[in-house]
């Protein structure tokens, strides 16, 4: 993975030392609410309903096992024992205090990590595929692009006043894990026919109140034009989106609003004009350097086939329910990724103790090379171990409480922090997937059901997902009471669709009973080996409106 | 207000049309509109002139006659619209502008780095006090992840060697 | 008229306060003072912005309450979590009790 020479931490160590003097500033009176606001904001500082909050990037979602120490040892040290992951592959602390901020900078700053541009309207911390670098199916690996878009994006004196945030979303592989036709921007490594590595740009994607499905604004962008043409949407859209509206400033609909032919006449414009005198794309030499840094680790060759594992599935079922959902195929012959549940039954989707935090990184050294993943899923992911050690490594988890089978599963919910945390709340989305979690304990029947992604928004902004969801619930506010819309068909990968409204909210103690009517239904309408989604898109929303709202 | 250029509070001489009136003898700003209606009569004004754009204000119809502006002030009229960085660099890098860049509106000390990359060289700000704090603010970083019009990309970086993880562990 | 309370975040630590007859901030809501005049309200509304001005407090404003024998108790879910807690479980550390602001 990437490592930060003396230039690098530096720089995070001057970004630590001005957003200090900002604190400074704003407690002597210097610096107004509103003035402090967009500055903290862009150092990934929130007040929210109880306290602040501050989100750290974890790039790509790939991190050290001694970053992994680090923010365990934050989460102990001034914030309240646990730390939320989420859907942008970041982490949150919920309780820190303003003045021990700098601080906790200070901490991150020492292993190489940062806040910079987790919130504001600015370009975010760059999302990518959790399985780069080690999935089975992947053409390129995304992780040195995404790279040079963190070193790029980072306190960019253009783009730091956007008309509001900006996401970007890279993978190399077929099959999108990284949802990015649901981005401001998504990138799909290919080749062309000649073989020459480059990307496929979407543009215009996004959740939220209006979502859409991002459209191709270049079938074919050569790599190495990559940082010109950002540069090219970037500044178009920061000299024409809207600024009058919140609701209408995001990039999504500026292009609906152009639409996509005239968008794409004035950003290839514009490139033109910058692609070459610029001197914006960097040269090979220093991609190369980057590249570098994710050669592959020093893998074992596989001599002979272990039955070990083999004969450890069939001796314990629960492990092999494990392997089934949990592990997935790796590039490399006798390895396997671990996706680590942060699900467990009742539990907070995303979150992890402190202790579970070190546990991770202790397994990550001892079974892996000291890397761990977090999945827009808000997951862990372990990316490279030996399939011998996988029974080692299961019996581990099962002792940490992390050992949950659901990857992929009903009870595999994505949720936002909801109104338990978050300031723009309208209802709970953690107790929600709480209770349902508690309904589908069953993991039998868990598996049974097959993949279903089943996501919860607190409130518009869709910050849980929920219209790329099959099941979506979405928190309304009813005259101050809990209510959630549920969508159906919804799905965020390469065939990213938005889901359907099925019909008038629940409220908070009907949601979990309609949640399992949909189950109920699918399971009586599901043919042999069919998918939730492979059974809506078959029989469509229609029995589904029927159970939950009577034929009338 | 005060103005602050290269770290100091300078006297501002330029002056604005006002009641109808072309003042003489001082250098004139005038907004987009008021050039448009004014061109034909200023063909052979001898005093300076400057232009101050808004971020609606498009460049492109301005680019035959950029030359004649030894001003450009750029307006934000929140500091949270960033429409005028995109315009700076359109100016400096696309237009070849080498004239006078200008910062005003509702600016933060906070922004002088990122103006000053963008191609600003001087601000209208609220308090002059802040101009002390200018060049603490460009000096700030050593060095910059992207080039603009000031600072290239990993400019004085060391070029470290790069290790490989070993196996295992690796720590910072 | 229906019964106000004057609520606000600390600006250091960020913690949910509520305004006290006394003019202080407490962080139970029970000790909070209670307005139902528009007066009441009004003088409410300046307090909070002196302590803005003073920087106790930020995002302050007033919320309903019906009153009980234990105090004013918040009528929406928003303020009952953000006087009560997150509703997540109960097996999370106690948050730290630091002094009134
Ligand atoms: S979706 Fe709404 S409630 Fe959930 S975290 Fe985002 S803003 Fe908050």
């Amino acid at each position: 993975m990437y490592r930060y020479d003396e230039f690098d931490f530096a720089f995070v160590k001057q970004r630590v030392d001005e957003f200090r003097e900002q604190i400074e500033r704003r407690l002597a009176g210097e610096l107004t609410e509103e003035q402090f606001k967009p500055l903290r904001l862009m150092n990934g500082l929130y007040l929210q309903l109880h306290a602040y909050m501050l989100r750290v990037a974890i790039p790509y979602g790939t991190l050290s096992s001694c970053q992994m120490r680090r923010l365990a040892w934050i989460a102990r040290t001034y914030d309240r024992g646990y730390g939320h992951f989420t859907t942008r592959q970041n982490i949150q602390y919920n309780w820190p205090r303003l003045q021990d901020v700098p601080k906790i900078l200070e901490a991150l700053a020492e292993v190489g990590m940062h806040a910079i541009q987790t919130s504001g309207n600015c370009i975010r911390n760059v999302t990518s595929d959790p399985f780069a670098g080690v999935a089975a199916d992947e053409i390129e690996d995304p992780r040195v692009y995404a790279e040079i878009l963190r070193q790029w994006s980072t306190l960019h004196p253009e783009f730091s006043f956007l008309p509001r945030k900006f996401k970007i979303a890279i993978t190399g592989s077929p099959h999108d894990r990284a949802a990015i036709r649901v981005h401001d921007i998504g990138l799909r490594m290919l080749r062309d026919e000649s073989g020459a590595p480059g990307f496929e740009v979407v543009v215009g994607g996004g959740q939220g109140r209006t979502p859409v499905i991002g459209e191709t604004i270049r079938k074919f962008l050569p790599s190495q034009h990559l940082i010109s043409y950002l540069e090219a949407i970037l500044r178009t859209y920061n000299l024409l989106g809207r600024r009058d509206n919140l609701y209408k400033s995001r990039i999504k609909i500026l292009v609906k609003q152009v639409g996509i032919e005239e968008f794409r006449r004035q950003v290839e414009q514009e490139w033109e004009a910058i692609r070459d005198g610029w001197q914006l794309d960097l040269p090979d030499a220093e991609v190369t350097r980057i590249a570098d840094y994710f050669a592959p680790p020093r893998y074992e060759p596989q001599e002979a086939i272990d039955l070990s594992f083999a004969t450890a599935q069939r001796q314990d079922p629960a492990f092999a329910q494990w392997v089934r959902c949990n592990t997935f195929a790796h590039r490399q012959a006798g390895y396997a990724i671990a996706v680590i549940s942060l699900k467990p039954e009742g539990g907070i989707p995303g979150d992890a103790t402190a202790g579970q935090m070190e546990r991770v990184a202790d397994l990550a050294d001892r079974y892996g090379f000291g890397e761990i993943r977090v999945t827009h899923e808000q997951n862990l992911v372990l990316p490279d171990l030996r399939k011998a050690d996988l029974p080692a490594l299961w019996q581990a988890l099962v002792e940490a409480d992390l050992a949950v089978p659901n990857v992929g599963l009903i009870t595999d919910m994505i949720a936002c922090p909801g109104l338990d945390y978050c300031n723009l709340a309208n209802a709970r989305s953690i107790p929600v997937a709480q209770r349902i979690g508690q309904r589908f304990a069953d993991r039998a029947l868990a598996e049974e059901l097959g993949p279903i992604t089943l996501n919860i928004s607190g409130c518009i902004n869709a910050c849980g997902h929920h219209h790329v969801a099959n099941i979506g619930l979405l928190g309304v506010d009813k005259k101050g009471r809990e209510f959630y819309q549920i969508t159906l068909g919804g799905r965020a990968d390469e065939e990213a669709a938005i889901g359907d409204i099925v019909g008038p909210a629940f409220s908070y103690d009907e949601v979990v009973d309609a949640v399992e009517s949909v189950v109920t239904t699918y399971r009586g309408q599901r043919q042999q080996g069919e998918t939730f989604l492979q059974t809506y898109r078959r029989v469509g929303i229609k029995p589904f409106k029927e159970t939950l709202y009577g034929t009338g | 207000m005060a103005l602050v250029k290269h770290g100091k509070i300078q006297e501002d001489a330029w002056t604005r049309i006002e009641n109808d009136s072309l003042p003489l003898g001082r250098p004139l700003l005038l907004t987009k509109e008021e050039w448009c209606c004014l061109a034909a009569t200023l063909r052979h004004w001898e005093q300076p002139l400057g232009l101050l754009l808004e971020g609606s204000d498009s460049l492109d119809d301005l680019r035959p006659v950029l030359d004649r502006f030894r001003l450009i002030a750029l307006n934000f009229p929140k500091f949270t619209d960033g429409r005028a960085y995109s315009q700076a660099r359109l100016l400096r890098k696309r237009y070849g502008y080498s004239g006078e860049l200008r910062a005003v509106g509702n600016i933060l000390q906070d922004q002088f780095l990122q103006m000053h990359r963008c191609g600003f060289d001087s601000y209208e700000v609220a308090d002059g006090k802040v101009a002390e704090v200018w060049a603490v603010a460009i000096h700030r970083y050593r060095g910059f992840y992207q080039s603009a019009e000031r600072g290239q990309r990993r400019e004085g970086a060391a070029t470290l060697p790069v290790e490989q993880p070993a196996a295992a562990a690796w720590a910072y | 008229m229906q019964s106000h309370v004057m609520t606000a975040n600390g600006l250091a630590d960020g913690a949910v306060v509520y305004l006290h007859a006394s003019g202080r901030w407490v962080r139970d809501l029970q000790q909070a003072v209670v307005a139902d005049t528009a007066e009441g309200c009004a003088k409410l509304e300046a307090l909070a912005e002196e302590a803005v001005r003073k920087r106790l407090v930020i995002g302050h404003y007033l919320f309903a309450v019906s009153l009980n024998e234990s105090g004013p108790q918040p009528i929406v879910q928003r303020e009952r979590i953000r006087a009560a807690g997150p509703t997540v479980g109960t097996d999370l550390p106690a948050g730290r009790q630091d002094a009134e602001v």
